[in-house]
């Protein structure tokens, strides 16, 4: 009955009226706020109905460079500006990671692009509903060969075939996780190579702070992994980098801020909050004065714990393969790019279904583009952009050349996973 | 392999997964009390996979906080020969977080201090519970297949109906072909459909 008053009330008034009144009193409002400083601002944000249900939230991260925007939201404070606080939470495994975001232990985390689609879809343990906010970076992982390999003259993918052709044994290779970015990195250049990862190499799981060991003392002949660990293989003089992600797919997506569906819709004010925090943390990295303080600060040991040079140079773009090539690299590991990296682009999320299709973890085609679409959260990052003045492209989906010359561009999906030569 | 292997009076073998940094005298100490035999690997993670075929346990274990973990989620998903349940344990008693864990369908869970009279019936739960799974997923892969065969069976008589045989010609057709290769009659039907594929007479 409340309703129908109202609506009466409503009909009587001159509606041109009322939307000049309200258009008026808008502008005003947001002349105003450009006057005032942008900490406090953000505060007034904070102090209205667009408060965060939850200010404090727990982000889980591994250890590798590509946690950076996490770490730097919570030390240069960006998560204040946004009224929460993040607790970076060092983490030992993604399984880990999966099983505290699923129960709800993690708020949010640092994870791998793939292993939050597989997590969507069941893939190899429980179900859930998640929620992509952001990409956290592009580029800046790698594949490091052997010592052994590199006596027997290989130096690249094309040697690496070469000599799995002329030697067949098992080769093994370590990637971080089963349906994560480095496993698909590595099966897509093993097979863009003429190798099939499955018949041609034994593949195995490693986490990667345990690479190196693992490749010193056990015969591994190749990782993928991210950051600073393949820069650590050379300075241990135990590997080499046959190739970055970057020249298998340049601005590449790689870890996102991933959390689940529950938890946005629970929080929807405290997601878009964390994911405007990371925003601005991911421009503070992205402006290269800044980035030797923010190698400092990730090295340390609650962080990813390691020396800070193997951090720094290949930060910086600053690369040596191990093997007698130095080279600055224009696609660096970046972490914004002008809102370009962080953007959840459809397309992104969709290249790792039709991996996970192209490689027998998905045994049918999902529907690849309504899986995208309730995954990544466009909308909450939409609102995250406008707080953080984060440049929005031009369309949800991006078109990219991989190394094999193949184009994605996400309108075939279907295709696209059924046209490779070398699959499951 | 048996599907027996919970009934209460055999001897449970549990195997655990050693990392660096975890202790596990507590875990190896309490599943002994509960009469469960146990095997230890501390092995190279290259070595894991091989491990456990040789043991043949009924339960994995491994703790929480294991950096190892996700080698083992990679054994599980890809081998097909290691079809055991996973029990994670922890020290941490928060038993809510452990409550949503298992509501979440995460894993099973077995915290510090659990009598033996409680550790028992934990594992006993996980290996059922992985059993009714594996029996499900392979119910619904079998389900799947035969979808698939019956429409593969509609399309090749179809095909054949079109070349002017009457339906039930066409069955007994391909029925024959079936026995007389010794295939299912789906395999018969793959044969006609391939044959289809060739070039045709009638076509140009």
């Amino acid at each position: 009955m409340a309703d129908h008053d109202e609506h009466k009330v409503l009909e009587t008034e001159n509606p041109r009226r009322d939307f000049l009144k309200k258009a008026a009193g808008v502008s005003a409002a947001a002349a105003l706020m450009n006057m005032v400083p942008a900490g406090v601002r953000s505060a007034a944000w904070a102090a209205g109905s667009d408060a965060p249900e939850l200010k404090d939230v727990k982000i889980g991260f591994i250890p590798l460079t590509d946690c950076a925007s996490v770490v730097i939201a919570a030390v240069k404070e960006f998560d204040k500006k946004y009224g929460i606080t993040i607790t970076p939470s060092k983490e030992a495994s993604w399984a880990g990671v999966r099983d505290k975001l699923v129960n709800g232990e993690l708020q949010a985390a640092h994870v791998l692009y793939g292993l939050i689609y597989g997590v969507h879809l069941g893939i190899g343990g429980p179900k859930k509903d998640m929620a992509v906010l952001a990409t956290l970076n592009n580029n800046g992982q790698a594949i490091t060969l052997s010592n052994q390999l590199k006596a027997k003259g290989v130096t690249d993918g094309a040697s690496l075939a070469k000599l799995v052709a002329a030697e067949p044994k098992e080769y093994t290779f370590a990637q971080t996780f089963p349906t994560g970015t480095h496993a698909m990195w590595l099966y897509y250049w093993l097979a863009a190579n003429g190798i099939n990862p499955f018949t041609q190499a034994k593949v195995i799981t490693v986490p990667p702070p345990q690479m190196i060991a693992n490749m010193r003392v056990d015969n591994m002949d190749g990782f993928c992994v991210g950051e600073p660990w393949n820069a650590r293989a050379i300075r241990d003089n135990i590997g080499f980098t046959a190739v970055t992600s970057q020249d298998i797919w340049k601005d590449h997506p790689e870890k996102v801020l991933g959390t689940t569906a529950d938890f946005v819709a629970q929080y929807p004010n405290t997601a878009r909050a964390m994911t405007a925090a990371i925003l601005d943390a991911a421009k503070f990295i992205d402006t290269m004065s800044n980035r030797s303080e923010v190698a400092k600060i990730i090295s340390a040991k609650s962080y990813v714990n390691t020396d800070f040079d193997s951090i720094e140079d290949r930060m910086l773009g600053q690369y040596d393969n191990g093997i007698g090539k130095k080279w600055a690299d224009a696609n660096y590991m970046k972490f914004y790019n002008d809102g370009a990296v962080s953007f959840p682009y459809l397309s992104d999320g969709m290249w790792f279904l039709t991996q996970h299709k192209r490689w027998g973890l998905l045994k049918d085609h999902p529907d690849y583009l309504a899986v995208a679409k309730k995954v990544n959260r466009i909308d909450v990052y939409k609102d995250a952009a406008a707080m953080t003045k984060t440049p929005l492209p031009k369309s949800d989906m991006r078109t990219s050349k991989l190394i094999d010359g193949v184009v994605w561009d996400g309108k075939n999906p279907k295709a696209y996973a059924d046209g490779f030569k070398i699959k499951v | 392999m048996s599907t027996n292997k919970n009934a209460s009076s055999k001897a449970l073998k549990v195997m655990l997964l050693k990392d660096a940094t975890h202790r596990l005298e507590w875990v190896t100490q309490s599943l002994q009390d509960a009469s469960c035999e146990v095997a230890h690997f501390s092995g190279s993670l290259l070595e894991m996979e091989g491990a456990i075929l040789r043991e043949q346990p009924d339960v994995i274990m491994i703790d929480t906080e294991s950096p190892n973990r996700d080698t083992l989620e990679h054994i599980c998903l890809y081998s097909r020969t290691c079809p055991m349940p996973v029990v994670v344990f922890t020290e941490d008693e928060d038993t809510e977080k452990l409550r949503q864990a298992v509501r979440a369908g995460v894993a099973a869970y077995v915290v510090a201090g659990l009598s033996a009279e409680r550790v028992r019936p934990i594992l006993e739960a996980a290996i059922t519970r992985h059993e009714v799974q594996s029996e499900m997923a392979q119910e619904l892969s079998m389900a799947k297949a035969s979808l698939q065969d019956q429409k593969l069976i509609d399309q090749a008589k179809r095909q054949l109906i079109r070349h002017g045989m009457s339906e039930e010609e066409a069955y007994k057709a391909m029925r024959k072909l079936a026995m007389d290769s010794g295939t299912p009659l789906a395999e018969a039907a793959r044969k006609v459909m391939r044959l289809e594929r060739l070039p045709d007479k009638d076509a140009t």
